[in-house]
């Protein structure tokens, strides 16, 4: 073996372990945010709710649970999980029946659009909100679902309003994604009517 | 000696920016830049994170030269490369959340963009760390120039907004011209830019 092979192997063996040291350095420093941002984010999305928070009330995923819900319904204070991640009674702070909350994922262009819809006392839609972070849609056409502008559009909006329109009367689609636009209204309106039944009073546990 | 040496130094960084910028005269990097343009902050995010490794690179490239063995220096650009873009990609994972995502695979990319390895193999191998420094400076300069300038005017076009904040006319807010954020609209404006360049810079070089 010759002095300059040794030195190639030598020089590479080197290289790989300054940079190695480097990026661990570099990954040691940054883990702690990354890992903070990433569980932010997961319950934030899934917002797991155990079943005995429901009663209590308090608890750090139960804030989180209610800053959800109040995405859609501003009045929450307090709510009942009917479906597991799926359906909410909600309540305001005087203990009375506000709506209900539920999460859809209809399937869009790219895959599932991840919904919360505030469906108010009398079946009229208070507010929706769509998760970005999860969106496959095409990037710049299908995205667009997420922006204000589109989801204002369901504010105050009865279940038989919810077609794609052309003018003010439904749903103006987005120009280059009616199949997501399509897939948001759709999933909308079918998941109320298959949901409403829990608006209606008696039928109800009453809140603790 | 002296001022002939820096007006070379004064050259290798202004060239950077329009004689010899990356994209529309050394046409390299086209990639990242049709894909990322999209929207001014998008350009501005990967223009910012190309600039940090294009000009680290070239400064510890531009310093071990000397140590480097000729028949693995390729395997060693590469690596030094690829510390610095993980690097990058912890730091934005860290604290640029969202931007993280939406460039997604072109951070990892950065890697292998022919602009950084250009200039390694074809600059800072050759040259002292001073004037590596400052034609990574420069190219970075024009590679970010032209790119936010292209997501400028992309996200004019299809959203009539830049930077996020709606500015353009309601015709254009109601009518967007989609086209813009496909490739064909990134492609068309490189076309532009190229053309407008040629008859305006690279004509007057020649003749001068």
């Amino acid at each position: 073996m010759t002095k300059s092979t040794v030195w190639i192997v030598l020089s590479l063996f080197i290289i790989c372990l300054i940079s190695a040291g480097l990026l661990s350095k570099v990954y040691t420093l940054t883990r702690a945010r990354i890992e903070l941002i990433q569980n932010e984010k997961t319950q934030l999305n899934l917002a797991k709710v155990s079943d005995d928070t429901t009663s209590t009330q308090t608890g750090t995923v139960d804030t989180i649970m209610l800053s959800c819900l109040c995405r859609v319904l501003p009045t929450s204070k307090s709510y009942i999980e009917i479906i597991k991640d799926t359906l909410w009674i909600v309540n305001d702070e005087r203990n009375q029946k506000i709506g209900i909350v539920f999460k859809i994922a209809p399937q869009g262009y790219g895959g599932p659009i991840p919904i919360w819809v505030g469906l108010g006392t009398d079946t009229i839609i208070q507010k929706i909100f769509i998760e970005a972070d999860e969106l496959k849609e095409t990037p710049g056409l299908g995205t667009q679902v997420v922006e204000s502008s589109f989801q204002e559009q369901f504010t105050k909006r009865a279940v038989n309003e919810l077609k794609l329109s052309q003018d003010t009367k439904g749903i103006q689609a987005i120009t280059g994604a009616t199949i997501s636009s399509r897939a948001v209204v759709n999933g909308i309106r079918d998941n109320i009517k298959r949901y409403k039944k829990y608006l209606i009073s008696d039928t109800l546990p009453k809140a603790p | 000696m002296i001022t002939k040496q820096k007006t070379n130094r004064w050259k290798y960084l202004t060239q950077g920016i329009i004689l010899e910028n990356p994209i529309l005269i050394l046409m390299i990097g086209l990639c990242p830049t049709l894909a990322t343009s999209t929207n001014a902050n998008n350009a501005l995010g990967m223009g910012i994170a190309a600039s940090f490794v294009l000009i680290c690179s070239n400064i510890v490239i531009s310093a071990i030269r000397k140590f480097v063995p000729d028949s693995v220096r390729i395997p060693i650009f590469i690596i030094v490369i690829s510390t610095f873009v993980t690097t990058v990609d912890y730091i934005m994972q860290a604290y640029t959340p969202s931007l993280h995502k939406v460039l997604g695979v072109f951070i990892p990319l950065i890697v292998v963009n022919c602009i950084i390895l250009g200039r390694a193999e074809a600059f800072a191998y050759k040259h002292n760390i001073i004037d590596s420094f400052l034609d990574g400076l420069g190219k970075a300069l024009g590679f970010t120039l032209i790119i936010v300038l292209m997501g400028i005017i992309r996200e004019y076009f299809s959203k009539g907004a830049i930077f996020g904040m709606i500015i353009g006319p309601k015709a254009l807010i109601s009518n967007p011209m989609l086209f813009m954020i496909f490739p064909p609209g990134g492609f068309l404006l490189i076309g532009i830019f190229k053309a407008i360049i040629n008859k305006f810079i690279l004509n007057k070089e020649v003749v001068e």
